[in-house]
């Protein structure tokens, strides 16, 4: 491990607050003073009171409930479409690395077909062509994401299967199966905690620029996208609507990805001998 | 000869996390010029250091006392400008490894050329024309290598490569780390010859690190047996290896496949937690009370020893 | 104890295959109970490939192999499972040759998990007597392989390897990585352990061959061309290749 003093405060503050935003998605029913969708027409445009801690927006909803459900929806959808991601990569990289042959040649053309297709490009298509809604806006973004993912983790089992404690493995007697469950993915889980937590970060973004486009999160739904997108007409007068929802996602890739090394720091085995060789 | 290097109280260690590294430990030593030194030791015993000592590439997290003197100058002591200046001109390094030594993607030619035109001042053309004379010194097919990359040639052509790089530039002294370490018996012979026609042809002085026993044998004019970061045994090689004094020697030779294969109980200590009195204590079959205390080198008929029996 | 009749491989690289290098050509030996057939050749002569061969860890093109009596040519990967706990090999890198996440403990208790012995209790003694067997003392059993010398992992392979209780011991240049010292500690570990078994000693040390096997075969460019008893190989080689090869090793 070699986490500094000083890096090591970063990584606290990262911890505590990715804990802060879990617990503000996961206690939002409990803690949010008002129902999200809430109209108030009296009450649209307030600043900061007593009654509204973080003022209210354009059609009178109490702004901070809309931010905690907000982030129940930005966060759940976004570890949900990471793991989706994750199983499908892992999967199918794990299937191409170690069998090898057809079976590889066949995934490594999906891997190319797909990594070739510009992203946003495709994701506005899916969105788009099946409606907007969290199932396609689920399906646009595993789709779109999954090949990098896969390719990532080709190139680790690759290097994994040569490893001369493999062969010995097989000379013991043991199976594919074996070695998959017992070997080659338990030697994942440093890369895959990694390529897991940027994978959320990036998923809030992409669907934050959806939303935007009308093509995510539909309103009234809180997310945090869709609070950004209502902003944008009021933005210069009412600066608080725009930044409250961008510095949450801010703050949650980055504590994200900070968190994300620091378990990998924490959990990974030196590969190698430590030996120099005087 | 002049040109001897003189190790004086020699001491290295390494702040590691783990503890000090005591990698060498008051080592006073003089490798004669023109001639062939060997530094022989097993894993853990501090070899490597001493020759990167020598050409002040120790790592970062260093700590040295004691001195190196060359040519009435330390080592130790001179700015990186002047030991850069050293390097490749008056000592060259031979390291271990030719796979990994050799810049892939440099031509061969290239890479030896650059000696010349780095350190020599020549220009480019007569650059080749010098790296061309070397290669065939080194029966190295110039000119139809020289435009190939170091991964077409084979494990004992690289060899010959890294030899010849070292040589370039007719320095005094030559330190080789390990030249045969996973180098099969043919190509060892080769490299074997390779020595001996160097040190022939010229009043180049080598400093051959080791674990090869046979290679020391083979070559060496002196021996430098080290354990655990002390020279436990030097002397004439032909004599130290016919009739070893020190328990270490005598057991190295001894484990030795076309001797009696006959093993070692235990292992060698570990550089940071070295035990008190003498290093090998723990291992030997003739220790006594004596050796709770680090003994001398003692001098034996011309050979150094560091052992209570001859005291 | 193992016969091999005939046995060729040959390596196809590039997308297509079209690129063949013959790694091993037409080679029959056998290897009998209780003794060493010692396996020499140089860098590229085969002589790895050809240990594979033998425990059909990697496919071979033509050839036939019978183990024990039987003909184990064609036999299907639940046969050979069985079968794994008689044949084995010992690598000779020792720091790759065990999984670094696992503890030594957990490297050990490996055979015992695919053949279906799952008593800890059990497993626990075996693995303390075969680690007692190789002279290594239980308290590695929590550390993990970057915390153990080159020496002491290959013990650790030796006694997972010798836990099954093979009859046919493959040695990849188990010791080419290891300090002479150490070297001589390893040997005399598998000489203890032979007793019954076959071992089949590759390397590229002649001298160690020399000392260690019952009888010598020479490996070059993919064919085994001499094979005699140790003594009489040294006294009568017959090949030109196996003189100049004599000469690098005893004129040395």
């Amino acid at each position: 491990m070699s986490v500094t003093n000083k890096a090591s405060i970063v990584y606290k503050l990262a911890a505590v607050s990715l804990l802060l935003l879990v617990s503000a998605a996961v206690f939002a029913p409990v803690i949010a003073p008002y129902d999200p969708n809430l109209v108030m027409p009296d009450e649209t445009l307030q600043p900061c009171s007593a009654k509204h801690w973080l003022g209210t927006d354009a059609l009178g909803r109490d702004f901070l409930s809309r931010l905690l459900y907000g982030a129940q929806v930005s966060i759940g959808f976004a570890v949900l479409a990471a793991l989706c991601t994750t199983l499908l990569g892992v999967s199918l990289g794990v299937l191409g690395g170690y069998f090898g042959g057809v079976i590889d040649l066949v995934l490594q053309l999906l891997v190319n077909i797909f990594q070739g297709l510009p992203g946003m490009s495709l994701m506005i298509a899916i969105a788009g062509s099946l409606g907007p809604g969290s199932a396609s806006l689920l399906l646009a973004v595993t789709l779109t994401s999954w090949a990098g993912f896969s390719r990532i983790v080709r190139g680790e089992v690759l290097k994994i299967k040569e490893e001369s404690y493999i062969e010995g493995i097989r000379s013991l007697g043991g199976s594919d199966w074996y070695i998959l469950r017992r070997y080659i993915l338990p030697n994942l889980f440093n890369s895959l905690i990694i390529l897991f937590t940027v994978r959320v970060g990036t998923v809030v973004l992409s669907v934050a620029s959806l939303s935007f486009l009308g093509l995510g999160m539909q309103p009234p739904q809180a997310d945090w996208g869709v609070m950004i997108l209502d902003a944008k007409v009021y933005f210069r007068s009412y600066p608080q609507l725009l930044l409250a929802p961008g510095l949450c996602i801010l703050a949650l890739c980055s504590s994200i990805q900070l968190v994300g090394d620091a378990l990998r720091d924490r959990f990974s085995i030196r590969q190698n001998t430590q030996q120099q060789d005087w | 000869m002049g040109n001897h290097i003189a190790l004086q109280r020699l001491t290295v260690a390494f702040t590691t996390k783990a503890g000090t590294v005591k990698a060498a430990n008051q080592i006073d030593a003089i490798f004669l010029g023109g001639q062939i030194n060997g530094i022989v030791g097993e894993t853990g015993s501090g070899k490597s250091v001493l020759g990167l000592s020598v050409l002040g590439l120790l790592p970062e997290n260093r700590i040295v006392s004691g001195s190196i003197l060359y040519k009435n100058r330390d080592l130790l002591q001179l700015p990186e400008r002047e030991m850069n200046a050293l390097r490749g001109k008056t000592m060259a390094f031979v390291p271990q490894n030719p796979d990994t030594a050799l810049n892939p993607v440099m031509t061969v030619g290239a890479q030896l050329s650059e000696m010349f035109t780095c350190h020599a001042g020549t220009n480019a053309a007569e650059a080749r024309l010098r790296a061309g004379e070397q290669m065939r010194r080194y029966a190295l097919p110039s000119p139809e290598i020289f435009d190939r990359y170091s991964f077409q040639l084979s494990g004992g052509q690289r060899q010959r490569l890294l030899c010849a790089i070292g040589s370039a530039l007719a320095p005094e002294w030559l330190i080789a780390d390990e030249p045969t370490k996973g180098l099969d018996a043919v190509l060892r012979r080769q490299v074997c010859q390779l020595f001996q026609a160097l040190r022939e042809n010229s009043d180049l002085g080598i400093l051959l690190i080791t674990h090869d026993l046979r290679l020391a044998e083979r070559l060496c004019d002196t021996v430098f047996v080290l354990y655990a970061g002390t020279v436990v045994e030097q002397g004439l090689a032909g004599e130290l290896f016919a009739r070893p004094f020190h328990p270490y020697t005598r057991g190295l030779i001894d484990a030795q496949p076309h001797k009696a294969l006959a093993p070692l109980p235990g292992m060698p200590p570990s550089l940071i937690d070295l035990p008190a009195g003498c290093t090998f204590r723990l291992r030997c079959r003739q220790q006594t009370t004596l050796c709770s205390q680090q003994p001398p080198l003692q001098n034996v008929n011309g050979r150094q020893v560091r052992c209570w029996q001859y005291a | 104890m193992l016969e091999v009749y005939n046995i060729t491989k040959t390596f196809g690289a590039g997308l297509w295959r079209r690129t063949r290098t013959l790694a091993v050509d037409n080679v029959s030996f056998s290897v009998k109970p209780g003794k060493t057939l010692g396996l020499i050749g140089m860098s590229g002569s085969g002589k790895s490939t050809l240990g594979r061969l033998a425990l059909r860890l990697i496919p071979y093109d033509a050839g036939r192999i019978m183990f024990d009596g039987r003909d184990i040519s064609d036999f299907t990967a639940r046969r050979m499972k069985r079968l794994r706990t008689e044949m084995q090999i010992l690598f000779q890198n020792p720091e790759t040759s065990l999984n670094p996440r696992f503890t030594i403990a957990e490297s050990m208790a490996e055979p015992y998990r695919l053949h279906g012995h799952r008593r800890q209790s059990d497993i626990a003694e075996q693995t303390e007597m075969w680690l007692q067997f190789v002279g290594l003392s239980t308290e590695l059993l929590d550390r993990r392989p970057h915390q153990l010398s080159g020496g002491q992992l290959q013990r650790v392979a030796i006694a997972r390897a010798l836990s099954l209780q093979p009859k046919f011991l493959v040695l990849d240049e188990p010791t080419s990585m290891l300090d002479v010292s150490v070297q001589a500690q390893i040997i005399e570990v598998l000489r203890k352990a032979q007793q019954e078994a076959a071992y089949l000693f590759i390397s590229h040390d002649l001298d160690l061959i020399r000392a260690c096997s019952d009888e010598i075969a020479i490996m070059h460019q993919g064919r085994i061309i001499e094979q005699q008893p140790t003594e009489d190989l040294y006294r009568h080689p017959r090949e030109e290749y196996t003189k100049k090869l004599l000469d690098a090793f005893v004129n040395f």
